[in-house]
Formats: C-alpha cells, structure tokens, sequence
C-alpha cells in the first residue's frame, strides 16, 4: 500500500518502477495506485452482480430460486446474473527487437530486467512488462483467471490462463525475460495463443506496433471472429514519440534495418506526421473491430494511463474489463 | 583585378576552407544511433531530406561565401584600368618636395636625396608614355599644381627639373586630391604618379592615399632613409639670419601614450640636412613620464642663412604603440658667456663691459651673450655652451679653472683677458696650463713706455681672415701700455696678433676638440686703446665666430670651386657622388688633378701647414660646379640643392615602383556589404527552414 501523504503517482514512475525488483513489487505498486487513484474500482462486484428475476420452468436448477420472493408471494422465481463465470484475461507482450528501445536513463536500483541491467535505460519491453504484471495481479486479486505471452516472430513463452495462486509465480518469470533478435509477428503470435483458446477472452496486446500493419489486422478480425475481446497497448518511447535530437548521424535499425543517414531537425516535422498518421491508422483499425487502444508513453507513469483506460472501458462497456 | 594586400585574399580562400572542413570533421565524428521506428524515419526522410539537404548545401556555400569576401575585401582589391600600351594618356605626377625629402635616399642610391629619386622616378614615368600624352605636375609642398593645364612631357621634364625641396610639410593627400580633380576634367584615360620616399615626414598623415577617380595610381616609393633602420620623425627650419653663430641647440620631445611605462633611453639622433652632420644623445623617460626631451648641440655654418635639422630615432625602437609624437620643440643658438662680476665701472670700465659692447649688434650684426658670475662657474654650469670669454681669471678658483678647461676639451672656446686689478697673482698658472704644455704667463705684467705698437705684417690667422685685407690699417693705431707676457713652443700656441717686439698680443692654442684664445692686454684704456679702435668690435665678434668655426665640431661651406683648398686635401663623398668620385685629388692651388666631369658635393679635409704649425679643417666643396648656378657670395641652399639635382643621375632600375591602384576602398566597402548581405541570407535561410529548439534529455 502506498504511504499516507504520498500520492500513488510517484511510486508508479517508471523511474521509481525500475528500481524495483522483482514483478510482485512492481505489480502491487501499480495495482495500488491505480486503487488509491480510483474513487470506486471497476472490478467491484465482478461476477456476481444480478440481472433480472424470471420465472421458474422445469429444469432450471433450484439452486437460483429467490426463496425470499416465494415466501412473499407463494411463486417460484428464479434469479439471473450478467455472467456466471470469471473473466479470462491474455496479456500478450511483444518480446522483439524494437522494444529494448529505450532513452530513459535509470540509477541502477536493487534489482531489474535483464533487459534494464544491460542497456541501463528504461526500455520499452520493461515497460510493457511492468504494465502487464500490473495488469496480471489486479485480475488474479479478481479471482479471473489470467495467462501471459511473450512473443516476437513467434510465442517465445506463455504461461496458461489459470487463477491458482501459483499463477503468479509463472506469470514473473515468463515476464522476467528479455526482447529477442526477431520482429514482432501479431498474427502468428495471435494465431497461436488461439490455438490454446477455448473461452471467450480479453486479449491484452502490449507492442510497439512498429512492423507488420496487415499482420496486425488479421489477428484482430481473426479475435474478433472467434468473439474475443481485445486492448491494444501500443508502447513507445518518448523520444519516439517528439523526435527530440539535434543531430546529423546514420540512424540503425534494432531489427537489421539498414542505416539511415538522418539529419533529425530537417526531418522532424515529416517524423511526426507520419508518426500521428500511424498510430491514427492502429486506432482506426482497433475502433473497427470493437477494441480500445492506448499510447503508454516510457517516460510517464504507468498507473495513469491504467486508470485513464480502465476507465474508459468501464465507460463503454458498463463496467469492469469485460 | 589586383590586391594591395594580396596575402590576405590568400587567407580569406584559405579560411573559406574552414566550414567544409568543420562539416566533414563533424560528419566523420558522429557515432550511429539505434533507432527503433526506422520505418517511419525512412518515409519522413523521403518526404523532406532531400529538399532540405539541398538548402544545407546551399548554407554551407553561402557562409564560404561570406569568409570569402571578408577576406577579399580585407586584401582591398583593386581594379587596374586597362589602358593600351599605345594609347594617350594624361599623366599627373605628383612630386614629394616636402622638407622630409631632403633627406637622404639610400635605400635606392648612396648620396641622393628622397626628393632626387622620387623626380627621377617622375620623370622616368613621363619618358615611358606614349605619344600624344599630356602631364599635369603636382608637388606636395609649397603651391601644389604646377600646371595649369596639361603640358607636353618635354616640358613637364623640364618643370620638374627646375623644382626643388622646400622646407614646408607634406601636404600629400592634398595634392593627390588635386591631381584627381584635374583628371577627373580631362576627356583621356589618366594616370597619377605618385612618387615620395613615403617616410614619417613625407606622409601628412597614416591614412592611406587613394584617389576617388578611375583613374590608375602609381606609387613610386624611393626609399626612406639611409640604412632602412632609420624613420624621420621630425623637421625643423629656421632661418639664423645673420646672427647665426657656430652652434645652436635642438632640443627634440619625445613622446609616448603610456605613463605607466618603466624608465628607458631613446637614441635621438638630430642631422642637419644640408651638411649631413649628425649627433646622437638619448633622451631618457623617466618612470611614470609621458615626455622625454633630448638636447642636442650642433655645430651650423654660419655662412648659411637657411638651416634644417632632422630628428631621427631608430625604427627598432619606436613601435608604432610606444612611441607616439617626436617633435623638435626649440632651436636656439647658444649666448656667449662673459664671466665677469656685476659691477658699475664709472670711470673706464672693466674689459666685460667693453666687450660685452663690442658683441652688441652694429649694423644688424651682433652676437648674444649672457654675464656670469666667477663663482657660479661650477660643474655644469658651462654645460652646451661653445664660447666662454674669462674677463676675471684671478677670481676663479681651481674647481672653476677644471670646469673651463673640461669645457674646452669638449668643443668649447675658451677666450682669456688678463686681469686689470694687480692684487691677485694666482691665475696665471691654470690660464697657462689652460693654453697647454710649455707655456708660461709672466707673473708680473710689463709696462710699455712709450706704449707698444703692433707689427704691421700680422701673421696670417683664420681668425683675422676676413679682415686680413685692412688688418695693418686697423692695428696701426693701437698702443699698448701693459701687457702680460706669454710665451710658449710653437707646436702649442700660434700667435694671431704681434706687438713691434715681436711679443704675442694674442695667441692661439687648441685644446681637445676646443680653442683657446687669449689676449695679451686687457681691453681697458689703462692697460691698451685696443676697446676704442675700429678694429675692435671685428675683432671680438671675429675671435667668436671664426673660433667657433675651428672647434671640432664646426666647419665651413665653401660653395664653387676649391677656393680654400690648400695643401693636401682630402675628399670624402657626401652627397650626389659616388663612391668612385672620392678618388678625386686637388693640387694645392685648389685646381682638380683628372677627371673633373666627376659632379659632387664633397666634404674637404684640409690639412694647413703654416710656420705656426698645422691645422686641419672641414669644408664642403661642390666640384665642377656651374658658376651660373650657384653664387659662392650669396649662399643660396636652395641654389645648391638645384644644382646637385641637375647633376645627379638615378637609375630608372633603383627606383621601385609598385603599381596600385585606385578604388580600393570603395570597392572593400562593396565586398563587406556583400558579405552581410549574405549572412542576412545565411539567417533568414537558418530561421526558415529550422524548427524551434526541442528539449535535449
């Protein structure tokens, strides 16, 4: 729990975060801000809240009867809920190159990525892992059963949905990994987490969303084909985000791209545009399928953002994750 | 297209090298930078590199350009006008003829002066110009157009072979201005010549001397001084009239910008320009002082009127931060120096008085002179004074006798008149030893009855010399009633006046680079009616000039044909000969042995052998003059200096000459405002295409 006096936000900056090791620290940091932060949780009454009363016919279970009606009115009602069961929740993190992009230099805390510990920056697969531990312990303190991917050209770990207590202990260490030499593949990687799927679900995509675009939008129409649920997170950096150098250097891909000789005040301005366009384009194709997307910058704090799109979703779909 | 400072448009390309290298040092510097979103980089870069690459470049030339051009326009180009060999032109010469132009030029020639090589170079310029071109002639002192109008070359030739220096400043830019508007009228292509030896004095001014027109700007710089270490800082002229005297003092101030400077010594070295002789003192700067003054004693001729003295100072030691102004501030000649006691003598007067009487000036000649007390004579006291008259010798003590004897050996006449009053007895050993060795001065004086008379024939003397003609009239009717007996070898002293017995009345000795004179009578009623004859006040004023003249440090100017030269004369090249001209030899009646076509001015060594002994004197002889030319009786430097300049040739290949030419500032100015111009470019291009300054983390 945060300390009386302080507010949650300075405990969820990302260079608070990386001095914290392991993920259950991380995780209840972020869980507890985004609590403290709220006046009323979302997840409050998940699962069990009632619906409506109708009348009871032959073969339905008399474990719903609403005794109390009876002994008022002498007539057998039985109640109903929105949703019997928990939500199952898959939080898949983009474990390719590009995401151990990161300028935010970090003091070198008590623990760490390994992916921190070499680059001595804040990267952005170190955000997205602390954003989805965050989001791993605040369904598993749920009871929803959750399960984590990482992934690049293909799944390089996952740990099944599942709300045991010792799920937690998998989840940190399936996140406690670092990027991969690969890009980021959404429809295989997407294709394959199908495959282990049988419930309906609510896939959690924390990516750069730098690559492949029409890989991207398969794997979404095939989520929203097989009725899934889906929140994109899309994690940049925040020099990717404003550009904010003054050099003339060759600039070189994480993922093998060829050097690129670049003179970043002349080109900024043609930087961000295309930058606004390419998000606006995972937006729009997130809004066509039903999905709600969010930009986590690295250099903000994580609670934040959560709460702000925790937020929203309760908005639009009435309550909760679901 | 020309540059006055060439190197500096050298720097400039060079310096425009400077940018390119800045970009490919920093381009080679950068390390590559790992980017994630290269995929959208690259389309940014496709949409606005290129285009912006274009414009760096475009920045990159424009801030060479700007070295560049500060750098050509620091190097003054210059715009030569074509002009075709063949075609007419109007030339304007413009002569330095200023009085710093007198002075030696022997950077092109030994023994020319400035103003000789810079007409040579003038004239040199008019025979190289095409047919059917016309002169204008300009001079930087006195009345500068000397043309009206534009004048065939022959005739400007021979304008300017008439011309000659004066003895104003320079009023260069003055006469560059006029020569200017003269040309600026003319319908032809013009030229100016500009021809000065460009020193301190000839210049009035540091600015630089260009012209406005179009026209073409010749610089004939003829060199300055005579060792190339030497500048002239300083002129003077003064015209000593008649009462120039053998020796005046300069007095030169030396200025300097920073009083907080520590104490140092400057050699002056002040020359007369006429004679070239030279004498060097320091002047000293005293800790925390801004001036320095230096006194200087020089010997002049006084057979010349006109006088001129230059105040040189090592170029080695006076940077142009150091030292700033060096003026000659007094010229004055030095009073003779009577020493005697104030006394009122009622009833004849004591020899100071009579002669102090005689040196008032009759007739408009006179000599100044100042009283002094015996017991003032002290170490000194006689400091830069060249004629000393002891009409009290039996009051100077012995500490007195050493200062006039130091004086003498210094360059001092020293003139003795024996005491009228017989109590004192005791001057009569350091007068003798004063006159030299060998010579005695009786203790007790004799009395003459009848009175002495003096010899008819006197002995020939460069004192008496120009009365020698009259000499036995005027001493016939002296007597002398008492006298001092002086007597000593030969070898010593020389007798100027002799009684009937054949007893010195007045002799002469030489002692170190001084004279001593000393009469045998006093020039008292009681003692000689020598105060009261006509040949008195001759006789005195002659004692101190000729007797000035024979100091070491004196001399004569004979001006024509050797007329003094006498015995074995030796001859030393001073000005408008040669080297090669010094081997010239005279017989003893004066006549030139061999080649006399050999022109000259030349400093005569005379060694005077007469039965009285030998004497050695210094005259400047002008061989193989035109005796239209120059009148011995009047004097005329300026008549002289006109015939050295007829007579001395310069070399057309001593003469430098460097082609300049004019706008040079004006088109600097153009350059400059060229370059900024482009750097208001080089701005509004940067603040166009750069974005506002993001934050660095």
């Amino acid at each position: 729990m945060a300390t009386p006096g302080l507010r949650a936000e300075q405990y969820l900056s990302p260079e608070t975060l990386a001095q914290l090791a392991p993920f259950e620290l991380r995780a209840k940091m972020i869980v507890d801000g985004v609590m403290n932060g709220m006046h009323q949780s979302p997840l409050q009454g998940m699962a069990v809240e009632f619906a409506a009363h109708r009348q009871y016919t032959a073969g339905d279970s008399i474990r719903h009867l609403d005794w109390k009606v009876f002994g008022r009115s002498d007539k057998l009602y039985v109640k109903e809920y929105r949703q019997e069961t928990n939500l199952d929740v898959m939080i898949l993190v983009d474990g390719s190159a590009s995401m151990s992009f990161g300028t935010l230099g970090v003091k070198q805390g008590w623990g760490g990525t390994d992916a921190t510990r070499r680059r001595g920056a804040w990267t952005k697969f170190d955000h997205a892992t602390a954003s989805a531990a965050a989001l791993a312990f605040l369904c598993l303190s749920q009871r929803d059963r959750v399960g984590v991917s990482v992934g690049a050209d293909g799944l390089r770990g996952t740990v099944r949905k599942s709300a045991t207590r010792d799920q937690w202990r998998s989840i940190v260490r399936c996140l406690s990994s670092e990027p991969v030499e690969a890009r980021f593949s959404p429809a295989v990687c997407i294709n394959q987490l199908l495959a282990q799927t049988s419930h309906r679900t609510l896939f959690v995509i924390l990516s750069d969303f730098l690559g492949d675009q029409e890989g991207l939008r398969s794997a979404l129409a095939r989520l929203r084909h097989r009725g899934h649920d889906a929140m994109l997170l899309a994690v940049l950096d925040h020099r990717e985000l404003t550009l904010d150098l003054d050099v003339e250097a060759p600039f070189v891909g994480l993922e093998g791209e060829d050097a690129l000789d670049v003179d970043t005040r002349t080109i900024r301005k043609a930087y961000l545009e295309e930058l606004q366009q390419h998000l606006q384009l995972i937006d729009r194709q997130s809004r066509a399928f039903g999905y709600d997307m969010q930009v986590f910058d690295t250099h903000e704090s994580v609670g934040p953002v959560l709460t702000a799109l925790l937020s929203r979703r309760e908005g639009m779909m009435g309550g909760g994750l679901r | 297209m020309t540059f006055i400072s060439p190197w500096l448009a050298v720097g400039g390309a060079a310096a425009m090298t400077l940018p390119i290298l800045i970009h490919l040092f920093l381009r080679r510097r950068q390390k590559p930078i790992e980017w994630a979103a290269m995929e959208l980089l690259r389309r940014a870069v496709q949409q606005s590199q290129r285009a912006r690459r274009v414009e760096r470049w475009i920045l990159l030339v424009l801030r060479c350009l700007v070295l560049l051009l500060v750098g050509l326009a620091i190097a003054r180009p210059t715009s030569v006008t074509a002009i075709s060999m063949n075609q007419p032109v109007v030339l304007a010469v413009v002569l330095d003829n200023s009085v710093a132009s007198r002075a030696a030029a022997s950077r092109t020639m030994p023994g020319q002066t400035a103003f000789e090589a810079s007409r040579m170079a003038c004239i040199e310029s008019i025979r190289a110009l095409p047919s059917g071109s016309m002169v204008h002639v300009f001079t930087t002192s006195g009345t500068i157009e000397r043309t009206k109008e534009a004048v065939l070359p022959d005739r400007a030739v021979t304008m300017l072979g008439a011309l000659e220096p004066t003895y104003e400043p320079s009023r260069v830019r003055q006469a560059v201005d006029r020569a200017d508007d003269a040309l600026r009228r003319m319908t032809m292509p013009g030229r100016i010549v500009l021809a000065s030896s460009f020193s301190r004095g000839a210049i009035d001014m540091e600015a630089q001397v260009l012209p406005s027109t179009k026209a073409t700007l010749e610089i004939c710089d003829v060199g300055s001084d005579d060792t190339g270490t030497t500048a002239i800082v300083s002129m003077a002229q003064r015209t000593l009239g008649p009462q120039s005297r053998g020796s005046i003092t300069v007095d030169v101030v030396v200025a300097r910008p920073n009083q907080d400077q520590a104490r140092r010594n400057i050699p002056v070295t002040v020359t007369d320009v006429l004679t070239d002789r030279a004498t060097t003192t320091d002047a000293t700067f005293l800790e925390g002082s801004q001036r320095a003054t230096a006194t200087v004693t020089l010997a002049v001729d006084p057979t010349l009127t006109e006088h001129a003295w230059m105040a040189t100072i090592p170029s080695d030691r006076q940077p142009a931060d150091d030292l700033r102004t060096t003026t000659i501030s007094t010229v004055s000649a030095h009073p003779v120096l009577v020493v005697d006691r104030e006394r009122l003598d009622i009833d004849e007067g004591s020899s100071a008085q009579w002669i102090e009487r005689a040196l008032e000036p009759v007739a408009g000649i006179g000599l100044a002179h100042r009283r002094i007390d015996p017991s003032d004579v002290r170490p000194g006291a006689l400091k830069g004074s060249t004629s000393i008259i002891i009409c009290r010798p039996e009051l100077l003590d012995t500490a007195a006798w050493a200062e006039c004897t130091a004086a003498c050996e210094s360059g001092a006449l020293v003139v003795v008149v024996p005491p009228t009053d017989e109590t004192f007895v005791e001057w009569q050993v350091p007068c003798a030893a004063l006159l030299g060795p060998g010579v005695t001065i009786r203790r007790d004086q004799v009395n003459h009855d009848p009175p002495q008379r003096l010899q008819p024939q006197q002995p020939t003397s460069p004192i008496t010399q120009l009365i020698a003609a009259e000499l036995t009239e005027l001493v016939a009717p002296i007597e002398v009633n008492r006298s001092v007996v002086i007597e000593g070898p030969s070898t010593t002293m020389s007798p100027i006046l002799v009684m009937d017995d054949g007893t010195p009345m007045m002799v002469l000795a030489t002692r170190g680079r001084g004279v001593v004179m000393m009469f045998a009578t006093a020039p008292v009623p009681s003692w000689s009616t020598l105060a009261t004859k006509p040949i008195f006040v001759p006789l005195v004023q002659e004692t101190i000039r000729q007797g000035e003249v024979l100091l070491d440090a004196g001399g004569s100017i004979t001006i024509g044909l050797g007329r003094l030269l006498e015995g074995t004369t030796e001859l030393q090249p001073i000005r408008g000969s040669t080297p090669q001209d010094a081997s010239l030899t005279v017989d003893p009646a004066g006549a030139i042995v061999g080649d006399e076509a050999k022109p000259g001015i030349m400093r005569a060594i005379t060694t005077q052998n007469t039965s009285t002994g030998s004497s050695r004197s210094e005259s400047l002889v002008a061989l193989n003059v035109d005796p239209a030319a120059c009148d011995p009786q009047r004097n005329d430097p300026a008549r002289l200096a006109a015939w050295i300049n007829q007579t001395v040739a310069v070399p057309a290949s001593a003469v430098t000459t460097i082609n300049s030419a004019q706008s040079s500032t004006s088109a600097s100015v153009w350059l400059l405002l060229a370059a900024a111009l482009v750097i208001l470019a080089e701005t509004l291009l940067g603040r166009t295409f750069s974005v506002p300054e993001p934050k660095t983390t």
